[in-house]
């Protein structure tokens, strides 16, 4: 067994903090009319990190490596498929996108924390 | 031991303070060099050497971090700390593209190729909305840095499958860096495949290596966890990569296809458990352009079908059309294939050494070899090889590496660094070449963009944009509701700047709504005399009869550039 695919039960114990607080800043953000570059960071930190971590914390890698690159490339994939999804359904609209990620973010926060309470 | 971070922070110090004295209005066509001072290419040199020799004590890992971290930041950003504007017309026109699909919402893929292929741009759209920005331009000009620098993470990753010796997998991505020339890094949809690509093949590298390998694959003794090992669940990552697949297929022309052949390749050599995959992500690659690229298809497919296989046309545009321009030019190009011959030289003698050491790694020359049978596909505008030589890249360079240190034991002579030492240093001095020699007509200045903005200024969507060559940082905004015209591509065979001219005014005054502009820019002429597209000079020429036109007046002239419009008709 290798270092990177050690057993894990639980999520690292940040996600879930990160999964609920990085979405509720972008709201706060958008809310009050944040511009760049505090905007733009809040933004694009939240699209780089937010659905892949929601994803990946769910695998049970404890490699920070290989956790790194996999949540920020897994988010930039998931964001472009709900993006494309949305322009080719006729149903683009940034609201419509940032409220499918904040959910995906805010279910994978929920079931990380679920699986941390468990035994 | 403190060797080397002395010489790479001397070095990334030498090269700070030199930033100033470079001047990017002196260059000629050989480029960066011309211009660079003495003192920033000893700095650049000073942390080649100081990398390599961190190489050799991988057990300072912080030093290598920072130091590959560095010198990334020295190898892709000196042109961008210099420079007064992003590099190059393409990220304007991805820019253009991801503000059309915000601004209407929809993908229309009449408009052109990218409508075909919006993934990337639907993404861009995306960021830049959450950002709260104006314009993907706020984020596009350090793209090259940031880009390399994730990329190499990934890279970090994927040696880590293949060899547990940390010197060879540092020395690996410190080869990455030195040769990764060819300016796919930029804000592009080739840059975000790239990615996706290495992190697809990491995961099956890690996750479904078939356990024991193959005869004659020694292993490498690289980290995967084998496909009986069962702690991270295989549906979900196999998930994943489908979604990642998925993703470059709605991206990238040319990626999916690459990646197809890479899965593949891994398939034959038996290192691939998921024996279905290159088939799945063939079929994924095919239903796109057949049900999504369609519009694009239907006016391509002749030509497309027409260079398949025409391996003459393939070496003629890849190659024999490249080695032309001015003779600065020439030099530059020629330096490009000489990087690439010996890098994929030094790949051919790590694979041996490596087979030498019973170390041999299947899966990593399979990958290395598997994008040259894009070759054949087509020529890609001439740009196929540049592509087979990117897709290889990452595979090559860890091939490259073991030439020096084929096993844990071996390269801890003297000699053998400075055959490390050698090599580096001379990579070092091609890649600024390589890289930096369309850095002429590469770079735009502010004036030039300046000037853009007035020709915006000046004309209403609808209009006509001429220009005398497609490089000028236009198409940033209403990318689709223009027509543009570049005089060099229909440039008269007889009558030169003066029959040019004649076109471009007729073609202004039939052109109906919005208006037109012709612009002409210090970077066009460069572009047209550098790759010897026009007769040298041919640009000034026109702006000279130009401006002694009666038909035309300037509405904008600053030091590097001139705008054009029709003068008012004379009163009856």
């Amino acid at each position: 067994m290798t270092a990177s695919a050690r057993p894990l039960r639980r999520s690292p114990a940040a996600w879930p903090a990160v999964l609920v607080a990085s979405p509720a800043a972008l709201v706060v953000v958008h809310a009050t009319g944040v511009g760049p570059p505090v905007g733009a960071a809040v933004g694009l930190w939240f699209a780089l990190s937010c659905p892949g971590a929601a994803v990946v914390g769910l695998l049970g890698i404890r490699d920070r490596l290989v956790a790194l690159v996999l949540v920020m490339v897994v988010s930039l994939s998931v964001d472009t498929a709900v993006a494309t999804a949305l322009f080719y359904a006729g149903a683009w609209a940034p609201g419509t996108a940032t409220a499918i990620l904040v959910a995906l973010s805010l279910g994978g926060a929920l079931l990380q924390s679920r699986r941390r309470g468990r035994p | 031991m403190i060797m080397a971070p002395a010489l790479l922070a001397g070095g990334l110090a030498l090269w700070a303070r030199s930033l100033g004295g470079i001047d990017l209005r002196a260059m000629d066509d050989l480029g960066l060099v011309s211009v660079l001072p003495a003192p920033a290419g000893a700095g650049i040199a000073l942390m080649v050497l100081g990398f390599g020799l961190a190489v050799r004590r991988p057990d300072h890992r912080w030093a290598l971090v920072a130091g590959l971290g560095a010198l990334v930041v020295v190898l892709y950003g000196t042109t961008v700390a210099v420079g007064e504007a992003p590099r190059g017309p393409v990220v304007w026109r991805h820019a253009g593209v991801a503000e059309t699909l915000a601004r209407t919402g929809t993908v229309d893929p009449t408009i052109d190729a990218y409508f075909n292929w919006p993934g990337f741009f639907t993404l861009t759209a995306l960021l830049t909305e959450l950002g709260g920005m104006s314009s993907a331009m706020a984020m596009v000009r350090w793209t090259p840095v940031y880009s390399n620098l994730v990329l190499l993470a990934a890279l970090a990753w994927l040696y880590r499958t293949a060899t547990p010796d940390p010197r060879l997998r540092w020395l690996a991505l410190g080869l990455f860096a030195l040769t990764n020339w060819v300016n796919q890094d930029y804000y592009a949809p080739q840059t975000f495949a790239l990615l996706l690509f290495v992190v697809v093949v990491a995961v099956l590298r890690q996750w479904f290596t078939p356990t024991p390998p193959p005869a004659g694959d020694d292993g490498g003794g690289g980290d995967h966890a084998g496909e009986e090992d069962g702690t991270v669940p295989r549906a979900a990552l196999m998930g994943i990569v489908v979604l990642m697949a998925g993703v470059v297929a709605a991206s990238h022309q040319l990626t999916p296809f690459a990646m197809t052949a890479a899965l593949a390749a891994l398939v034959l050599v038996r290192r691939c458990a998921a024996r279905g995959l290159p088939l799945l992500v063939g079929v994924l690659t095919l239903a796109w352009l057949a049900f999504m690229a369609v519009a694009y298809l239907k006016g391509h497919l002749p030509v497309i079908a027409a260079e398949i296989g025409d391996l003459t046309d393939v070496a003629r545009k890849n190659v024999a059309d490249r080695v032309a321009g001015s003779p600065e030019h020439r030099m530059v190009v020629r330096t490009r294939l000489a990087v690439t011959a010996a890098l994929w030289l030094l790949a051919a003698v790590g694979t041996l050494r490596l087979r030498g050491a019973r170390r041999t790694d299947l899966g990593m020359v399979a990958l290395g070899a598997a994008p040259f049978p894009l070759l054949a596909l087509q020529p890609y505008g001439g740009e196929m090889l540049l592509r087979v030589y990117l897709f290889s890249l990452p595979f090559v360079c860890y091939l490259a590496a073991a030439a020096f240190l084929p096993s844990p034991a071996a390269g801890r002579s003297a000699a053998s660094g400075l055959a490390v030492a050698g090599c580096t240093l001379v990579l070092a001095a091609g890649f600024l070449v390589s890289r930096y020699g369309n850095e002429r007509m590469d770079q735009y200045t502010g004036a030039e963009v300046e000037a853009v903005e007035a020709m915006y200024g000046s004309t209403r969507p609808g209009g006509l944009l001429v220009a005398g060559a497609a490089n000028l940082p236009w198409k940033s905004r209403d990318y689709e509701r223009y027509d543009y015209l570049a005089l060099a591509t229909t440039w008269p065979e007889t009558g030169g700047a003066a029959e040019a001219l004649a076109g471009a005014e007729q073609a202004m005054r039939d052109h109906g709504d919005g208006g037109a502009a012709l612009i002409l820019t210090r970077s066009q002429a460069a572009y047209t005399d550098l790759l010897g597209l026009l007769p040298p000079g041919a640009l000034e020429e026109l702006e000279r009869m130009a401006s002694a036109s009666p038909d035309l007046e300037v509405a904008h002239r600053n030091r590097d550039a001139v705008v054009f419009v029709l003068a008012p008709e004379p009163a009856p």
